[in-house]
């Protein structure tokens, strides 16, 4: 049988006087300690006929005791201020992933593009800081430990910016706890304890995403309980404000990481069980109310949120309208969009006879060739071909030349080539004739020795699975000719009629008899190969890192009216088109982060604390930032989420079988608004455990926050037997207890105490700020797994 | 006055129904009801009438699955692994495979009866000697009995038998289960006891009314039986066992909430566990024990199993050989952590680290395994004129690859490829150099024989090997070396002192020393039969997880699990294709499988749609009991599908069409319990019987035209080009050809 109509339920106090159950986020009738102004006209009118002898009851309770949530609150946001705060310009260097978002907001400050797997809110909001005291983006934060004094950087305001969102954090838990019914003392105690926490304090006062993301985070979810207790008011004002903030905020929170997805999750399952509940019969809602209150939602919560998602991206795109080092990830046609791009200064359609030089995509290295052989034996044994080497250059020079020819109608082309170096006036029409399509079969010669590239069924000098590359000279046997053949894809181009270009065309140059394509990779030849990268043919031609570009032609520069024509030349491209190839990047590149980090961790370590990262050293000082969280509340979250699973099972048992152990609202506040916090801890922690992405610490900290709310859950769950005596709300001056019991109390100052005491134990790990010894250092490993530098 | 009695009477009967509603139900419905579907009805067990029904399916099933049975005598398709593995039984001699062993055994035993006397190996043409066509025919009755089964399984599912018969008749004209009963292989049996789980499972809902009663204990125990066969037969069972188990959760955790006394929730509890834990189990091992029993003499399949069984196969070497370890001795070592293999070195050095010559694990038998055991470099001693010195516990030696002369060494300047934290072990030096790192301390960890006088023994002793110089010991841990170490075993020094772990326990599996005297050791062994029987099956499992997809093979045969509800790639069978070779094509029959896809995938939207009806007040048009039967049927039905199909796409192995089978049985018979719900819901009796006579005659028009492949086609393939009914098929042009 369902309870859904709970909040209808009306329970009656010993004074005889009615007062609404508390249920799944909060209560129903009743207004937040925030917004007084909106209480229903029922009862209004019962605290005037009442008025007098509340008043005078009123006058009993200390002062103090009435305003205890006005000054717990205020207490949480004081001290959360003088935690994220503390000692903010130190260390006075580049730290941890401030090298990336740093970064980014500089490249935002000049408008030069660049490429990031994460939505552009949070950085853009960094530029932003960046922006409003007039910096103008000239450091590029290269690297952790760069010193910001003598670069000249303003970072003090760049973090006290940041720290802003991660000040609010605290102050915002506080509140959600308030509006979902919980007393003083439960709200009190989950804020401090996020507060207290050394891994939300570290990222809390650092140029990094996360903390904006969690703001946002809560922010959406204080915004759907407010929505939420506003149920019985359906399309009220204040209902479709509430509604809208959150779908505001879950754009916010998808803008700034992908993970705010899960937040959306979140929302989206409360909203289902709102709808069910209202799609009820004996609730007496029609089919023409419930679309209302679907296309509502629907709306709010999906198209809202994606209209600023997209908003932000057209904003992103506004802002970094010029070429900078994100180019390289886009095609060709997105580059040309941006101004100054190399694309529209020099992009020449290539002709056979032509000599180009060709460029790997992803290592920049060049395709080069010397006189030097491949040695007979490698060292592990295996023979080579002794061929001519053929390398990756990191540099150009007259080496890296290839002229590109036909593979057919060699005669056409010699007397073609004959009358060019005649220095004869060759029409347009006969030019056009030798123009380089796509699919073309051809053959590169290099310049500087006359031999014509070959690949053979010869094991690759590094990569023994890959074919090697090598040359041969021009008049070789036919056997070997048929190695030389090569055909140009043009990545994107599908029909023959794809003219190549250079700096635009993305080529894969695959064998024709062999079918693997040139390939080149970071490892590097030994001193024999001058160290440079080893080339060879991959036999997944498809594969990412076959791709090369041809940046120029020797001895063709453009004139400025060819740059002019060039630029007129390029196709618009529209801001839809743009979002849809960035976002498809975004989403390939984020699942290619699988390349080990020394300090990444596994999902399952995360509740435990097992294992933190290193932020930033300084050996000199012996001083170190070292992300971990709060042991003593992390663990004691975990083992709270543990002990509300196990007590909703058995009263789940024990209810099923009529027997009541718990009074009926409590065990449903107990079950709807933990269930709430439980499920939110849930989503934002389980599916990471299907990324296949590497993964760090600081992926869970949104789940810690639900996780500490968790634990004010089951606090007030174990302590307390009357709800409705110490929520956190106008009580209608009543007497409100602060502590039913002294055990309750006791061990909210336990709780805190050890919480406190565990931060400031830690606390020089969370700042940097003073040096340690290696005796402190070592005291400070509570698990073995927690690999501090200077320990010895 | 009297209506008013009936209405009452009427009344309190559906009451009792709604009662009877279980989880589906939540809410009571708003109006009276008013039946306008067809009355639901129990059915009974096999009246008169359902005799000869049930012997003209099966009749007609044999007829589809028997016809021209022996048209290719040629081995077919995963004949060449399934005869093979069943001619193992009849020579007796250990092999090693991934799947259990009952449905092999039952092959082996068609071998028998079919006087095969084991000596065919299953490649190419049968032999006259070896009667296919009997082998095939006994296979194929296992596939005959899915008809009657699925007749039988309706009813208890309480359909209307008409609907049971097409449901029969769909099970018979498909020609994807058609093709894969007509050749010896193990589908067959795992179909048969797949649709005996379902039938009784069907069965014991039927008569959940009558609990303890003797109908009941027998259908419980049936249930039981089938899931202990369907899980022996292939691994892919014990998915039916999830859908016994989650239904068995669900009707417990029902008898809880409905404020059932807990002392008969108990007995409910034991009687099942009885029924459906304790009775698989022990058919389930007692497939094993018969196997084990059958296959006494040393076979292909020796070295995935440890040297304590080896040696107790008649014909093992291992079973004679010298037992007190002497300096001077050749030996191969055995890792004791499963998966490991043996201590093995070739003439290829590691690309990192060192560089030196590699050490790894190796699970095959290979003359690169021989290692001699000698005395430290500096120690003189004759090793083939001096009085022999047996090795002991605690003294230090050095292990010598006998093939290439180098030295087992480890160093503390670089540490292991993959496993970091430890040490690397490399083939280093010669035996006359005094290197220090080539120094092993021998560390007996454990004897099993009664002789335990703190020598060195074959195959009883378990022991470490300690380095001396950094104090870690020589471990191997199942990690597997990337390409340049063709994925052997890393073996590493481990600095951890985990004394409880087996990665770093070794024992001697061969010994040769011409000086000392074989001894017949396999009195000294002790095995248990559980032992071996837990053992074979982490092997199973391993061999199971290595069965990984090589892009570069076999790419016209598998398929990945989204492609089989839609038939997108059927397989061909063999792989000459040309005019006058038979070919088979594995294809379904189409409409059959769309259709019962489509049901299935549409069925969360027809659960949510009722859902809504009823959340609404909508769902008074409900017969009395109807609702319940609907769910009833479903969960299983619907449940067995979900249970038989989604889990293949977390299986990191290959994946083949034919894997879609069982799922297509359960998904079959759903289509035919979703025709029956529909017309009682919206059609007359004479409508029904016409959209039933439809669709028999669909399924058997559909069926002949594809019947030239399922029954073997030897003419060009180019005349059966209408049978491409979607361009991704490889009827006639193979698309992945290149």
């Amino acid at each position: 049988m369902s309870v859904d109509d709970s909040a209808q339920l009306k329970m009656r106090s010993s004074k005889g006087k009615p007062i609404t159950a508390p249920d799944t986020l909060g209560s129903a009738g009743e207004q937040g300690h925030t917004s007084v102004n909106a209480t229903s006209s029922k009862e209004a009118d019962s605290s005037v006929s009442s008025s007098e002898s509340e008043s005078r009851r009123a006058s009993k309770v200390s002062g103090w005791v009435k305003n205890s949530s006005k000054y717990a609150f205020l207490v949480v946001v004081a001290l959360s201020f003088i935690t994220r705060y503390w000692l903010i310009w130190d260390p006075a260097q580049v730290v941890f992933d401030e090298v990336h978002f740093g970064k980014f907001a500089s490249y935002y400050l000049r408008r030069e593009y660049y490429f990031d797997v994460h939505p552009p809110l949070a950085k853009m909001l960094i530029a932003l800081g960046g922006w409003l005291i007039g910096y103008d983006g000239h450091f590029l934060f290269e690297k952790i430990g760069m010193d910001y004094m003598s670069n000249g950087v303003p970072y003090i305001m760049l973090r006290a910016w940041v720290a802003l969102f991660g000040f609010a954090i605290p102050p915002l838990v506080y509140m959600i706890m308030a509006e979902s019914g919980y007393s003083v003392a439960a709200a009190t105690l989950a804020a401090l304890l996020v507060t207290f926490d050394n891994a939300l304090v570290t990222q809390g006062r650092l140029i990094l995403l996360d903390n904006i993301m969690i703001y946002f985070m809560l922010a959406a979810v204080y915004s759907y309980v407010r929505f939420f207790k506003l149920r019985y008011k359906a399309f009220s004002t204040q209902w479709w404000t509430w509604l809208l903030s959150t779908g505001a905020m879950l754009g916010c929170v998808v803008s700034c990481k992908l993970v705010g997805l899960f937040t959306i999750m979140l929302v989206g399952m409360a909203v289902l069980y709102d709808l069910w509940r209202i799609i009820d019969i004996r609730r007496g809602t029609t089919m023409f109310d419930f679309c209302r209150h679907f296309v509502a939602r629907a709306f709010a919560l999906i198209v809202v949120p994606f209209m600023l998602y997209l908003s932000f991206f057209y904003i992103h795109f506004a802002l970094l309208t010029h070429t900078g080092p994100g180019d390289a990830y886009h095609t060709s046609k997105f580059q040309m969009q941006l101004i100054d791009s190399p694309m529209t200064k020099s992009s020449f359609d290539i002709h056979y006879g032509d000599q180009i030089v060709f460029r790997h995509r992803d290592s920049a290295v060049y395709l080069d060739s010397n006189t030097g052989r491949y040695p007979l034996r490698y060292e592990d044994q295996r023979v080579s071909s002794q061929g001519q080497q053929v390398t990756g250059a990191k540099n150009l020079t007259s080496n890296s030349l290839w002229m590109i020819q036909p593979a057919k109608d060699q005669l056409g082309f010699q007397e073609f080539m004959a009358r060019r170096d005649a220095g004869e006036d060759i029409s347009d029409e006969d030019m056009d004739k030798w123009l380089v399509y796509h699919s073309d079969f051809v053959q590169l010669m290099h310049v500087n020795t006359s031999s014509i590239l070959r690949t053979h069924d010869v094991a690759s000098p590094l990569t023994p699975t890959n074919m090697e590359f090598t040359t041969v000279p021009l008049n070789g046997s036919v056997a070997v000719w048929e190695d030389t053949i090569w055909q140009i894809n043009i990545d994107g181009a599908d029909t023959n009629d794809t003219v190549l270009q250079t700096s635009s065309s993305f080529i894969r140059l695959v064998s024709k008899k062999h079918s693997v394509a040139m390939y080149t990779h970071k490892k590097k030849l030994p001193a024999w190969g001058h160290k440079h990268q080893e080339i060879n043919g991959n036999k997944k031609p498809t594969e990412n890192g076959n791709v090369w570009t041809i940046p120029l032609i020797h001895g063709r520069k453009a004139s400025p009216e060819e740059q002019e024509e060039m630029k007129n030349k390029v196709a618009k491209m529209g801001f839809f088109e743009k979002y849809a190839e960035l976002q498809g990047l975004m989403i390939k590149h984020n699942n290619a982060l699988t390349s080990v980090h020394p300090f990444q961790s596994t999902p399952m370590s995360w509740p435990l604390l097992v294992r933190g990262i290193s932020f930033w050293t300084n050996a000199d000082a012996r001083k170190q930032i070292y992300l971990l969280g709060n042991p003593v509340g992390w663990w004691l979250s975990s083992l709270s989420l543990l002990a509300y699973v196990i007590s909703v099972v058995a009263l789940e048992l024990f209810n099923r079988r009529n027997i009541t152990i718990v009074d009926g609202i409590i065990y449903r506040h107990f079950l709807r608004s933990g269930g709430f916090i439980a499920f939110a801890w849930f989503i934002h922690y389980f599916p990471f455990f299907l990324m296949g992405r590497s993964l760090f610490l600081h992926h869970y900290l949104p789940a810690s926050i639900f996780a500490y709310m968790m634990i004010g859950a089951t606090y007030q769950f174990f302590n307390f037997d009357e709800y409705q005596k110490f929520t956190l709300r106008h009580w209608n001056g009543k007497a409100r207890a602060l502590m039913p019991s002294t055990i309750a109390a006791a061990l909210f100052a336990t709780i805190i105490a050890a919480q406190v005491a565990t931060f400031m134990f830690f606390a020089p790990l969370a700042y940097g700020t003073t040096s340690m010894t290696p005796e402190q250092i070592r005291g400070r490993m509570w698990m073995s797994t927690y690999d501090l530098h200077f320990q010895k | 006055m009297s209506t008013k009695k009936q209405q009452q009477q009427q009344q309190q009967q559906r009451q009792r129904e709604q009662k009877d509603y279980g989880s589906f139900v939540a809410y009571p419905v708003a109006r009276a009801p008013v039946a306008t579907s067809v009355p639901y009805k129990r059915n009974e067990w096999l009246t008169s009438i359902d005799g000869p029904i049930v012997i003209l399916l099966t009749l007609l099933c044999a007829f589809t699955r028997l016809y021209e049975i022996g048209k290719r005598a040629v081995v077919t398709w995963d004949e060449s692994h399934f005869g093979k593995f069943g001619a193992y039984y009849i020579n007796r001699t250990f092999y090693h495979d991934v799947h259990p062993p009952l449905a092999k055994m039952l092959i082996g035993f068609s071998e028998f009866l079919a006087g095969h006397n084991g000596t065919f190996t299953f490649k190419g043409e049968y032999p006259p000697y070896v009667n296919f066509r009997f082998m095939r025919c006994f296979t194929a009755i296992f596939g005959i009995g899915l008809a009657p089964l699925a007749y039988i399984t309706c009813l208890q599912l309480n359909m209307q038998r008409k609907v049971c018969v097409l449901a029969a008749l769909f099970v018979i004209f498909d020609n994807g289960l058609c093709v894969m009963s007509r050749f010896v292989l193990l589908d067959e049996p795992l179909l048969l006891f797949t649709a005996a789980s379902l039938c009784s499972i069907a069965g014991f809902q039927n008569t959940r009314h009558r609990m303890f009663t003797c109908a009941w204990w027998r259908w419980l125990l049936l249930t039981g039986c089938s899931l202990g066969l369907v899980s022996s037969s292939k691994w892919v069972g014990f998915l039916a066992v999830a859908l016994v188990g989650l239904y068995t959760i669900e009707e417990l955790f029902n008898m809880y909430v409905d404020a059932m006394p807990l002392k008969t929730v108990a007995r409910h509890f034991a009687a099942r566990a009885l029924g459906l834990i304790v009775v698989p189990f022990i058919i389930y091992v007692a497939c094993f024990k018969i196997h084990f029993l059958i296959l006494n003499r040393s076979g292909p399949g020796d070295a995935t199993m440890p040297p304590t069984f080896q040696a107790r196969l008649k014909g093992s070497p291992l079973g004679h050989q010298p037992f007190a370890v002497v300096y001077g001795s050749q030996l191969n070592l055995r890792s004791m952590c499963p998966g490991s293999g043996l201590l093995h070195s070739h003439p290829h050095a590691y690309p990192v680290g060192s560089q030196q010559q590699q050490i790894t694990c190796y699970s095959h038998k290979d003359s690169n395994n021989d290692w001699i055991i000698v005395k430290p470099a500096g120690e003189e001693f004759n090793y083939t004129s001096e009085p022999l010195i047996t090795v002991r516990d605690g003294d230090i030696v050095s292990l010598m690859h006998r093939s290439t002369k180098r030295m087992l060494h480890a160093h503390s300047a670089h540490l292991a490829p993959i496993t970091t934290s430890d040490y690397e072990v490399t083939g280093y030096g010669k035996p006359e150099w005094k290197d220090k790192n080539n120094s092993w301390r021998i560390e007996i960890a454990r004897e099993t024989s009664s002789t335990s006088n703190g020598e060195l023994h074959t195959i009883t002793t378990m022991f470490r090997l300690r380095h001396v110089v950094t104090n870690c010991l020589l471990s191997a841990a199942a990690v597997k070396l990337p390409s340049w170490g063709f994925r052997q075993t890393e073996v590493s020094c481990s600095r951890e002192n985990k004394l409880s772990s087996t990665t770093s326990l070794w024992v001697i599996e061969r010994h040769i020393n011409s000086r000392v005297p074989a001894e017949d050791l396999r009195h000294m062994i002790k095995g248990s039969f559980f032992s071996d029987f837990l053992r074979l099956n982490m092997e199973m499992a391993r061999s199971n997880n290595a069965l990984v997809p090589d892009r570069d093979k076999y790419n016209h045969l598998e398929s990945s699990p989204w492609s089989w509800p839609l038939l997108i790639y059927p397989m061909r069978m063999l792989g000459s294709w040309k005019r006058g070779d038979i070919k088979y094509y594995e294809v379904g029959n189409p409409l059959l499988w769309w259709m019962s896809s489509l049901v299935c995938l549409l069925f969360p939207l027809q659960l949510f749609y009722y859902y809504v009806r009823k959340r609404r007040g909508l769902s008074s048009n409900w017969a009395p009991g109807e609702e319940l039967h609907f769910w009833n049927g479903a969960k299983l039905l619907w449940g067995g599908w979900v249970l038989h199909y989604f889990p293949f796409y977390l299986m990191g192995r290959v994946t083949y069409i034919h894997h879609y089978l069982p799922a297509l049985y359960f998904a079959l018979l759903f289509l035919a319990f979703e025709i029956d719900h529909c017309c009682r819901r919206l059609f007359s009796r004479g409508t029904q019987d016409i959209v039933v006579l439809v669709w028999a005659i669909g399924a058997v028009a559909v069926f002949c035209w594809f019947a030239p492949l399922t029954f073997g086609y030897s003419g060009d393939i180019r005349e059966l080009k209408n049978r491409q009914w979607l361009s991704t098929w490889n009827l006639y042009s193979d698309p992945y050809v290149m």
